[in-house]
């Protein structure tokens, strides 16, 4: 059995802190993720409705999101406005500011594609039993349009806790940082910790994301 | 702005927008390889390999891909595996990459009728004729969207490989900021950059699926 | 009399606990049309699904001219080549011009040549009138010259049977005609069919034999005229009423 360096994560509170690491970028994901899903909602209905101001700008919004690569918005965040507003950000606020952004533009256009994508003749049908509009709406569209959106959002939730990898780029103590600490530390003791250090963490998001994109898989499947 | 700056810099940043290209379109050729190899065995239940693909696409979508570069090219090494970092981060993307491009090329072929697959059978194909010539052309037409939307997305995923020391856009504009705090400018021609090579690519998308979709396809 | 070239005897399908057709045997001869009715869900299609193996059977056998066709035998795309079938829905496919679907599968299965079979095709195509669309997709055609199409892309196997499963059952009326028209004249000129129709009046035509498929077996078996006028079985009446409409409370003019 060649040397894995899998002894090091025993050694003293290195597997903990390694947990705590991973704790700090899910931290990050999950507050941004529950901006954006309020957020999201809010704007996803104003823009719904088509040729609104809402619309126009959900789409200008999402457009530079989706053409910009994350690690290039966090950087304009984090040396961007220190430039420009003279702003000291940390990078853990950064990151939850460019996250938020992200995140409110894409459940933004979850919801409005959801709403949207109910028939208009569904509408048009609860109307001309003699609903009201928030009738319609409460009964007829709503309950249509979340069965569309709670896996999507759970499939925008995974994606971000995958990003958040990233602010280790921004300077943020989290998961990855912690590992490059062991493993300095550790440099004598265990010459092959890398091994074992990173594919414990290759191991740990893949823990974290596969349960919530099996539940939406699941869900998708189940309410198809 | 100090446009002399700019002028002094940018074979520089010419320089790194080349090997944030080229990295990534070999990383993205070499993922929809893997993609397209992984959708036929998944199509054709091939026994053992149906298992071993489908683990390997949910292991590369569940992971991200800085994590996976990391494991590469600082973890492999010590059990004798060694890449240099553009190897590293052809090879990362690739794995990412194919996990998706295997999603996007399988969506497609169960896309196509079972029917259609039944008529050519009744035609008297063989198995093989009838993938080669009449699912595979069909899913691919419609899997092209999803295509696009990967290579759009595997392209910013490159965005990740300074941290593997490859000398790219992020690494050239972090170093610049760093050396000479020259931050507004360093920032401008990053993006700039980045646009220059997403923004057509973005545009070849819908163009390509409008012009598909005048056509008809999958009606 | 003329030579058997389907034979079908004690099929048995069944889907899950379900079973389509138990015991079911039926003869084709050679030239013969034989049409088979029934009502909606009695297993006409999978009937004819079966023949093409395109379903498993779980008893029984099928033979065209004494060899058999079943899934998971060697030959079976050689066997299918000779049992040409159209589909409902046509099956056309859509990203090749009229002429490659015709095209496809005598130059990929048979090794035919290219060119002669083009000859071909265009004179086929000529026949059911469609010769000026051999360059068009299926999507610039309307749904009777699909199914057109699709006959002729079943005809160019020369196959010993054709198989015909509700071939009209999406059209709109007005495109029933040019399609039950070509299959007509195909009887004319001696092809071996086998039919699945609700068009009577097309049944009663076209067909030598009627076939009434009902409890997945067969239940009644005669020529057109007596079926229609004097069927034999209470089913068989039930059927046939089934096709009429009355009014009772009609004042009279």
């Amino acid at each position: 059995m060649p040397d894995l360096g899998l002894e090091v994560l025993w050694k003293g509170k290195n597997f903990v802190r390694l947990l705590g690491g991973l704790w700090v970028a899910l931290r990050i994901s999950l507050i941004a993720a529950g901006i954006s899903l309020v957020a999201g909602i809010l704007l996803g209905i104003l823009a719904s409705r088509k040729r609104s101001v809402s619309s126009v700008i959900l789409r200008i919004w999402l457009g530079i999101i989706h053409i910009m690569p994350q690690m290039v918005l966090l950087f304009l965040m984090y040396f961007g406005t220190t430039r420009a507003f003279g702003w000291n950000l940390s990078g853990e606020t950064a990151a939850i500011i460019v996250f938020s952004l992200w995140g409110t533009a894409e459940m933004g256009d979850l919801v409005r594609g959801a709403v949207s994508s109910i028939p208009a003749i569904q509408r048009e049908s609860a109307e001309a039993l003699g609903l009201k509009t928030p009738q319609v709406y409460r009964w007829i569209i709503l309950p249509q349009a979340i069965r569309r959106l709670i896996p999507l959002s759970i499939n925008l939730i995974t994606r971000m806790i995958k990003t958040t990898s990233l602010v280790t780029l921004i300077g943020v103590v989290e998961i990855l940082k912690v590992a490059q600490q062991i493993i300095e530390a550790n440099r004598k003791a265990s010459p092959n910790a890398a091994f074992g250090v990173y594919l414990t963490i290759f191991v740990m998001y893949y823990l974290a994301c596969r349960p919530l994109s099996l539940a939406a898989k699941k869900l998708e499947k189940h309410w198809r | 702005m100090d446009w002399a700056y700019i002028g002094k810099v940018l074979p520089l940043y010419g320089k790194a927008a080349w090997l944030t290209l080229r990295t990534g379109t070999a990383g993205i050729l070499l993922a929809s390889l893997v993609g397209l190899l992984c959708a036929a065995a998944l199509h054709w239940r091939v026994p053992v390999l149906r298992r071993l693909t489908a683990a390997y696409v949910e292991l590369s979508r569940n992971t991200p891909l800085l994590v996976q570069l990391f494991f590469i090219y600082y973890g492999l090494p010590k059990i004798g595996i060694k890449t240099n970092p553009e190897a590293c981060g052809i090879v990362g993307l690739a794995f990412l990459g194919g996990g998706y491009m295997t999603e996007a090329f399988r969506s497609g072929i169960e896309a196509v009728d079972r029917i259609q697959e039944e008529s050519a059978l009744s035609l008297g194909l063989t198995r093989r004729q009838t993938f080669l010539h009449v699912i595979l052309p069909q899913a691919m037409a419609i899997s092209v969207p999803a295509f696009m939307a990967n290579v759009v997305f595997l392209m910013k995923e490159t965005s990740v490989f300074s941290a593997v020391s490859l000398m790219d856009l992020m690494f050239t504009a972090k170093d610049q900021i760093g050396l000479y705090y020259q931050t507004t400018e360093s920032l401008f021609l990053l993006v700039g950059a980045y646009l220059l090579i997403l923004l057509p690519l973005s545009l070849l998308g819908t163009f390509w699926e409008r012009r598909l979709r005048h056509a008809g396809f999958g009606t | 009399m003329a030579e058997t070239v389907l034979s079908i005897s004690h099929l048995t399908k069944r889907f899950d606990d379900q079973t389509i057709l138990e015991d079911l045997s039926l003869d084709v001869r050679e030239g013969e049309v034989v049409v088979i009715v029934g009502s909606s869900g009695c297993g006409k299609s999978t009937l004819l699904r079966c023949i093409n193996a395109l379903e498993d059977i779980q008893g029984g056998e099928i033979r065209l001219r004494g060899e058999l066709i079943r899934q998971g035998s060697k030959n079976l795309p050689e066997m299918r080549r000779k049992v040409g079938m159209v589909f409902q829905n046509y099956e056309l496919f859509p990203h090749l011009t009229v002429l490659d679907n015709i095209l496809l599968a005598p130059v990929k299965a048979q090794k035919r040549s290219r060119e002669e079979t083009r000859e071909e095709a265009l004179a086929l195509l000529d026949r059911v009138g469609l010769k000026e669309k051999a360059g068009s997709f299926p999507r610039q055609l309307s749904g009777g010259q699909k199914q057109r199409v699709a006959i002729v892309r079943a005809l160019i196997m020369h196959p010993e049977i054709l198989l015909f499963d509700e071939v009209t059952a999406a059209l709109d009326p007005e495109m029933v005609r040019e399609v039950l028209d070509v299959i007509v004249s195909l009887a004319d000129q001696g092809k071996t069919m086998l039919i699945v129709t609700h068009e009577m009046s097309f049944a009663r035509a076209v067909a030598d034999r009627i076939i009434l498929l009902e409890d997945r077996q067969i239940l009644e078996e005669s020529v057109p005229e007596q079926f229609f006028t004097s069927p034999k079985t209470e089913q068989a009446k039930k059927f046939l009423q089934s096709f009429e409409f009355n009014r009772k409370n009609k004042t009279e003019a």
